[in-house]
């Protein structure tokens, strides 16, 4: 198994190197001089070079980019992101303020996502080629080609304008008081999740397929299982685990997503706070959050591709084997 | 039906190999009816076309200038005068939302032919010549993708401000992690090929190699993606638009139309509606496209 998981490492580590040094090299990019923005605008007075200059020698930026680069990387290892520009809080505590917030949007997103995939992907499969195939073929195809903003728009339209049943914003830590918390996710988590929900359902849906076509599904039917005993035994054992995978994948991409939900629903999370860093022009912020994120991602692709490893079995004996 | 379309991964399928007795002309039927005849195709290609009709003919279709404030007519509904109704400067929305399409559509389209311009050689350089190469270009591109893709558009668009041009490379680079690892694939499942042992080994030099034998094999997978690049590319065009950090106003775009309009959703709800309409059915489009470029181009998939 080890033998498996060490190239894989090393994988991840070099991916994290280069996402790194992306997210370094574009915020260089951006314009404006860090020294003038923490002195002020009037140290741009020529007057105050003196100042400038050694404002830039504290802030390390008078060494070539690579050390520079080195230095910050230095410092992130450590766990050290950085200040905020605006307010000058730790980033790495203003982002754990903020995480669950999304961590709980995201959760409902995936469940939403996740149990009604299942429910129509499998129909989807079994009655294929007949109107309950085509009906779902008709939700995922709206799923996915709907923008999630305009989704919440709607469903906030619909739900919490007209209607008035739920509410139109706000964010209730689950942990506080679960009803109002709920009631608060509903909306934001099936924004989040529609296109998850899509994905996932024509993903299993080919899936199921496939697995019925195997010779092991005709035995257990020949042996005279039921189709739900069939089902929950065998197919969907083998249908659900590359979903996995796929799940794996999309936990991390959720993460833009949650940007632009966050906005519309005014829920205090890590794309809200991406947001506002983004509107004041907050590099270390900005910095820190999309770092974060791709370390995020990174992490949740290499956690996929173990669990996968030992859940199929054919690849846990394969490695063992060796 | 397609599914997992986004990577192009189709799971235990062979390409037609171009050059072959397999797409020799007298056994298959002519491509043109085969489109014609797939729903995805057509249905696809209707929308689309619809707004391109839009895009090109913006000046002729509009009936209002949608640059033109009218203060005493904002927020109307929509009425026999405006189809759609009116925004918060008393501008026609129906105007509004088919000069929408040229921007909107420029940019998703622009962006994903820069994605396709940059990945497809990657991958080809990649999946031919192997080795470090291969190993170095992949390292890059899965550096790329490990970001979630809003994200790190919002970071370059914050660093590089919001012109068009620069949306338009920012939304292509993200994507050229999906044309390069596409192209790499095909190339390695056709490099051992007979027809190509054939050719390497009787001399052909490396360019020619790549342009008249491994390029047409990888044209049809190659475009079912850029029609799908497009359809994300607008997705992501309207979000970031509708964040504020994409077509900025007054420039009629959709998705920075939903953002205004998410301030008068209590006044003015009909207001929502045309805007994510527009963004919803040219996904659509693009969408179904690609799926009925994947049923032509490739008969194998077809179930």
């Amino acid at each position: 198994m080890l033998r498996l998981l060490l190239p894989r490492l090393a994988q991840t580590a070099a991916v994290l190197l280069l996402s790194s040094m992306i997210v370094f090299v574009v915020i260089r990019l951006a314009p404006g001089d860090p020294a003038v923005v923490e002195l002020g605008p009037q140290a741009e007075d020529p007057r105050y070079k003196a100042m400038i200059e050694a404002k830039h020698k504290e802030l390390g930026l008078d060494k070539p980019i690579p050390v520079q680069y080195l230095i910050w990387l230095r410092r992130v290892l450590t766990g050290d992101f950085g200040v905020s520009a605006r307010n000058k809080e730790p980033v790495l505590d203003l982002i754990l303020e903020k995480l669950p917030a999304t961590l709980q949007l995201v959760a409902g997103g995936m469940i939403f996502a996740l149990f009604v995939a299942f429910i129509l992907g499998v129909l989807a499969a079994l009655y294929h080629r007949t109107i309950v195939d085509g009906l779902v073929r008709v939700v995922t195809l709206v799923g996915v080609a709907i923008p999630p903003f305009w989704l919440g728009l709607i469903l906030l339209l619909v739900f919490a304008v007209s209607l008035k049943w739920l509410p139109a914003s706000g964010y209730v830590p689950f942990w506080e008081d679960p009803r109002e918390a709920l009631r608060h996710l509903i909306l934001p988590a099936i924004s989040l999740g529609a296109y998850m929900m899509a994905s996932f359902t024509r993903f299993l849906r080919a899936q199921m397929l496939e697995v019925n076509s195997q010779d092991y599904i005709r035995t257990a039917e020949a042996k005279g299982l039921s189709t739900i005993s069939v089902v929950r035994r065998h197919a969907l054992r083998n249908a659900v685990l590359p979903l996995v995978t796929v799940v794996g994948l999309e936990v991390g991409l959720q993460l833009g997503g949650t940007v632009i939900i966050e906005q519309i629903y005014g829920w205090p999370g890590i794309g809200w706070l991406a947001l506002q860093a983004i509107n004041n022009r907050d590099y270390p912020l900005i910095q820190g959050i999309v770092l974060m994120a791709a370390v995020f991602v990174a992490l949740s692709t290499l956690t996929v591709d173990i669990l996968y490893g030992f859940l199929d079995p054919r690849i846990r004996l394969a490695g063992e084997q060796q | 039906m397609s599914d997992s379309h986004v990577l192009g991964h189709q799971p235990g399928h062979s390409p037609q190999l171009v050059g072959t007795a397999e797409t020799d002309a007298a056994s298959n039927p002519s491509i043109f009816r085969l489109a014609a005849s797939d729903v995805n195709f057509v249905v696809g290609t209707v929308l689309i076309l619809v707004f391109v009709v839009f895009a090109i003919f913006a000046p002729l279709l509009a009936p209002y200038d949608p640059l033109e404030v009218n203060a005493i007519a904002a927020l109307q509904s929509p009425s026999a005068a405006h189809w759609l109704g009116t925004d918060e400067y008393g501008r026609d929305l129906l105007s509004r939302v088919i000069w929408g399409s040229r921007a909107s559509l420029a940019v998703a389209i622009g962006a994903a032919v820069l994605s396709a311009l940059v990945g497809v050689p990657l991958g080809l350089a990649a999946g031919y010549f192997g080795g470090g190469l291969d190993v170095v270009i992949m390292r890059v591109l899965d550096a790329v993708l490990a970001f979630p893709l809003l994200l790190l558009a919002i970071m370059i668009m914050a660093s590089l401000g919001t012109s068009t041009l620069t949306l338009m490379c920012t939304i292509g680079f993200l994507y050229v992690p999906y044309f390069g690892r596409l192209v790499r694939g095909s190339v390695l499942g056709v490099k051992n090929e007979v027809f190509v042992q054939a050719s390497i080994a009787s001399g052909t030099p490396t360019r020619r190699l790549l342009s008249h034998v491994f390029l047409p094999n990888v044209a049809a997978p190659i475009l079912v993606q850029l029609t799908l690049a497009m359809g994300i590319s607008l997705l992501i065009e309207a979000g970031l638009s509708y964040l504020g950090l994409g077509l900025q106003p007054p420039t009629p775009a959709w998705g920075s139309m939903l953002r205004a309009s998410q301030g008068y959703l209590y006044v003015a709800p009909w207001y929502v509606l045309a805007p994510g309409a527009c963004i919803f059915l040219a996904v659509l489009g693009f969408n179904l496209l690609s799926d009925g470029l994947r049923d032509v181009l490739d008969p194998h998939m077809r179930q």
